[in-house]
């Protein structure tokens, strides 16, 4: 853990804790900690993964690592600052930084939109006189996925399984992110459909120098593509594994 | 299945709307034309065969007179066939930006038909029917919009502000529901002046129904955006640093659409019942001008209108239309359960 | 118990907002009591200065609340210009026919909601449950006050009285007679009434038993070869009780809402009418007796609904 510029933290968690509150007002409120007092560090061009049972509090921490939720207590940090979430407006612009792909590509489209819209959206959602942005470049967008132009004008919830995650993941890089978040992309894939995506996002980490965090259940797969490990259980790190040739040469 | 029977539904409303919208021009009189004579005359019903059995391509009715052996019952004339035309050429009345110098239907004579009848004293009462509709059916769905309108922005409000602004409207909404709205409507109109035109009266009646309608579906709005902001693509617009409006637009609000035209079917019904209900009272619209509910009212009083069946139509005329709202809420509801 | 307090306090402290509310808005709309009398030729304008000085009318806002609570205090309630007397003498009368009405109604609603509801629900999907649903859902789309004309109409076919609690000669009626005018006054009322709110109570009735069905213990019960009357009564209504003990005190209000359609259109000399004729007259002391009264009611019933709750569950007490 030297703090060379190569691997200085993207993201960073110090101490960060949330509970949920569950069940009706008869059952009483059965709260339910699902981070307890979570510390991490994401570095700069690493891919890291995130190792846990469900119920261990990944997906909770993907949403608060993607500043999409407020930790109860502890800081979020972002290339070594803490995150203000009282400032609206900076936080629209981080949240651009660090995209977050949902387990069912599905879900995360809406239903009215066909494929074009679902593109736009990003640049849509950001109207910010101050910075303005490139045009989007379809052609190389979809090149960069793999994904047939043909699907523009359908419906994107009529894409096959394959298709939606690489739309999905291709609106993830409209905003031209520093940092992708994986949670559970792979899962629920069949094999082949899985190593062809996996490789595909490995391609674009190398390609883009993006830093990535992999959610997953799946340790083998976690060993597979990642350059360090982190085993998450009951809101917690318990262990941390480097892959072995992860030290040497990691990083691009 | 659900959409086409609500779409059929929906049709058929509009229809009602239109025809008693144009009641100027479908009414064969003036809701307030009073015949002296014919004090609870019965039903002049289009005829196509005369007294002597002749068979007339025209339809024609036969103008009413006191029976002279009994002076309470009314007879035929049936010396005079008055057949009945279409564009009957009349004095020249407004209807909204238009004047209009015909109606739809007639008779040429001043005799006059009376489809259903007349009341007590002498006005025609198919056409106090239309106008009455009118009032009562288009107050109800005036106030029922205002009512999902009210509920919509309350709901967003909920969800947008949270806290104590939540905690706060939701409250409201319990008191709301829990208080008998009859009760409540009755307390709030008994501040207001009694007699008033009825132009004031109707668009008072409209704020006061649909104010107090707003509560149920402000509750479902709220549980619709609750839901809908922690869907995964909600979630993945904020991600793109998307703003509150850009989410609550292009992602939440088109998500309530269902609920709300749901809600709205349901409340309109309640709605016109709220107005027939005041007008029955005697605290909506005031005589001349005609309401269902003080069409209805007319049955209560001891005037022997109960032992006139014609003067059950108003009622009836409130029936079907309240069933027509019911069974387009129904389509609806089956609609979105599917 | 303390929690009991707590309730009773906070039911008595919106009471007190309430009528302040209520004067508030009284001193807003325009005229008073005699803002009629001026029509009447008899009336000089110096007669009605002198009324209006009389019933203290002219006093600022704070007095006369001042004067109207103190009067509360004493028991009378108010004082009622039209009808020169103490509102309670108007006020109890008419209170007890409108909880007459509708406790009568409720009773028979919930008896036959029960019956059906549960009958149903035990068979689903049999002719009873069938024809059920669908008289229910006729009955819901036949408004309150359509109903109380078929309950008027049925009353001129038939020997039924109708208006009024009482015959004109209760007073020389025995007692035996007595009873039977009573009854025979409320029969049509109380069956329109609980005609209005069946439809609700026979689709919560029937789905609260369908739930309590569908509980896992349930299903255990009868694996275990309990069945019929057993069943229903050791294990489904205990479980389906607890929803419908709420809805008990929901359905209050709208009974009420209910009750002063039918207490208008037919002449039941409830708080209905009461109120809707002090409202006209803008005698504002009996209109104010009304809309408390009625809100106390209402949260008598509420109340009740907690109790019950508390007593077949005593986990939700605290």
């Amino acid at each position: 853990m030297s703090g060379g510029p190569a691997d200085r933290a993207v993201l960073s968690a110090a101490n960060i804790s949330m509970r949920y509150r569950r069940g009706g007002k008869l059952s009483g409120s059965e709260q339910i900690q699902a981070l307890d007092g979570m510390s991490l560090e994401v570095r700069s061009g690493e891919i890291l993964a995130l190792v846990g049972p469900s119920g261990s509090g990944k997906s909770t921490l993907a949403r608060c690592l993607a500043f999409l939720e407020r930790p109860d207590s502890g800081e979020v940090g972002f290339q070594g600052e803490a995150v203000p979430w009282e400032d609206v407006l900076a936080m629209r612009g981080l949240r651009r930084r660090v995209q977050l792909v949902f387990q069912d590509p599905a879900r995360a489209v809406s239903p009215r939109f066909t494929t074009e819209q679902v593109l736009r959206e990003p640049q849509q959602a950001w109207q910010q006189r101050a910075s303005p942005q490139r045009a989007l470049d379809w052609a190389q967008l979809l090149a960069e996925v793999e994904l047939d132009p043909k699907v523009l004008p359908m419906r994107a919830r009529s894409l096959s399984g394959g298709q939606l995650q690489r739309l999905v993941l291709a609106r993830a890089l409209v905003t031209e992110p520093d940092a992708l978040l994986l949670d559970e992309t792979f899962s629920g894939l069949d094999l082949s459909l899985q190593a062809k995506l996996a490789n595909l996002v490995l391609g674009l980490v190398e390609s883009r120098g993006l830093t990535c965090v992999l959610i997953t259940h799946n340790s083998a797969l976690a060993e597979q593509l990642a350059d360090r490990s982190l085993v998450l259980s009951q809101g917690r790190v318990v262990d941390e594994r480097s892959a072995p040739d992860a030290s040497t040469g990691g990083t691009s | 299945m659900g959409t086409k029977v609500a779409r059929k539904w929906l049709w058929w409303i509009l229809a009602i709307h239109l025809v008693v919208l144009a009641a100027e021009l479908v009414a064969p009189h003036d809701f307030a034309r009073q015949v002296r004579t014919l004090s609870f005359a019965p039903p002049t019903p289009p005829r196509w065969i005369d007294a002597e059995g002749r068979f007339h391509w025209r339809p024609f009715v036969y103008a009413l007179q006191r029976d002279p052996r009994n002076p309470r019952e009314f007879i035929d004339t049936t010396n005079e066939r008055h057949p009945i035309r279409f564009w009957v050429p009349s004095e020249p009345r407004q209807m909204g930006p238009m004047v209009l110098k015909y109606r739809l239907f007639g008779t040429s004579s001043p005799t006059g038909i009376h489809l259903l009848g007349t009341d007590r004293y002498g006005r025609d009462m198919f056409s106090r029917i239309l106008y009455g509709a009118r009032l009562s059916l288009f107050a109800g769905a005036l106030a029922g919009t205002l009512a999902v309108v009210l509920g919509l922005i309350a709901g967003t409000l909920c969800v947008t502000w949270g806290g104590w602004v939540d905690a706060f409207l939701m409250r409201m909404v319990e008191l709301t529901i829990s208080l008998p709205w009859l009760y409540l409507l009755i307390g709030v109109r008994a501040f207001l002046p009694l007699s008033m035109d009825p132009v004031p009266v109707f668009v008072l009646t409209i704020a006061l129904v649909g104010t107090l309608g707003w509560a149920v579906p402000a509750r479902l709005v709220r549980g619709v955006l609750k839901t809908a902001r922690e869907q995964d693509y909600v979630q993945a617009a904020r991600g793109f640093g998307a703003s509150e409006a850009h989410l609550l637009f292009k992602h939440l609000l088109p998500q309530t659409r269902d609920t709300l035209l749901t809600q709205w079917a349901l409340l309109v019904p309640k709605c016109v019942m709220a107005e027939v209900t005041l007008s029955f009272f005697g605290l909506g619209v005031q005589e001349p001008f005609p309401s269902l509910g003080s069409l209805i009212s007319v049955l209560t009083e001891a005037h022997g209108a109960m032992t006139r069946v014609w003067m059950f139509w108003p009622a009836v005329a409130l029936g079907l239309a309240i069933l027509s709202y019911h069974l387009l809420a129904e389509a609806l509801q089956q609609h979105r359960d599917v | 118990m303390s929690r009991l307090v707590g309730r009773l306090a906070q039911g008595a402290l919106l009471l007190v907002v309430l009528s302040m509310l209520v004067f508030v808005f009284a001193e807003l709309a325009p005229g008073d009591f005699f803002t009629g009398a001026v029509l009447d030729p008899r009336m000089s304008e110096e007669l009605i200065e002198t009324l209006r000085l009389q019933y203290g009318l002219e006093q600022p806002l704070h007095i006369r609340y001042l004067r109207w609570a103190s009067s509360v205090a004493r028991g009378e309630g108010g004082f009622s210009i039209a009808y020169r007397r103490p509102v309670v003498d108007l006020f109890l009368p008419r209170a007890a026919h409108t909880l007459m009405l509708a406790g009568a109604s409720m009773l028979l609603a919930w008896i036959i909601a029960l019956v059906l509801g549960i009958a149903g629900a035990y068979r689903a999907g049999g002719w009873l449950d069938r024809s059920t649903l669908i008289a229910v859902a006729a009955l819901l789309a036949i408004p309150e006050l359509l109903l109380a004309l078929l309950g008027i109409l049925v009353a001129v076919n038939t020997r039924l009285p109708l208006g009024g609690a009482t015959s004109l000669d209760y007073a020389s009626l025995s007692l035996g007679a007595r009873l039977i005018d009573r009854i025979e006054h409320l029969v049509i009322p109380v069956t329109v009434l609980a005609l209005t709110s069946l439809p609700v109570l026979v689709r919560h009735v029937r789905t609260s038993v369908l739930e309590a069905l569908d509980a896992p213990f349930v299903r255990a019960a009868r694996g275990h070869g309990i069945s019929g009357r057993r069943l229903m009564l050791a294990y489904v209504l205990p479980a389906a009780a607890n929803p419908l003990i709420t809805l008990f005190g929901i359905s209050f209000g709208g009974l009420l809402s209910g009750s002063l359609v039918i207490e208008g259109a037919m002449g039941w000399p409830g708080l209905g009418p009461l109120v809707l004729e002090s409202m006209t007259n803008q005698d504002l002391h009996v209109l104010l007796a009304g809309i408390l009264g009625v809100c106390a009611f209402l949260w008598v019933g509420n109340l009740i609904a907690d109790g019950l709750l508390v007593l077949i569950d005593p986990r939700s007490g605290d």
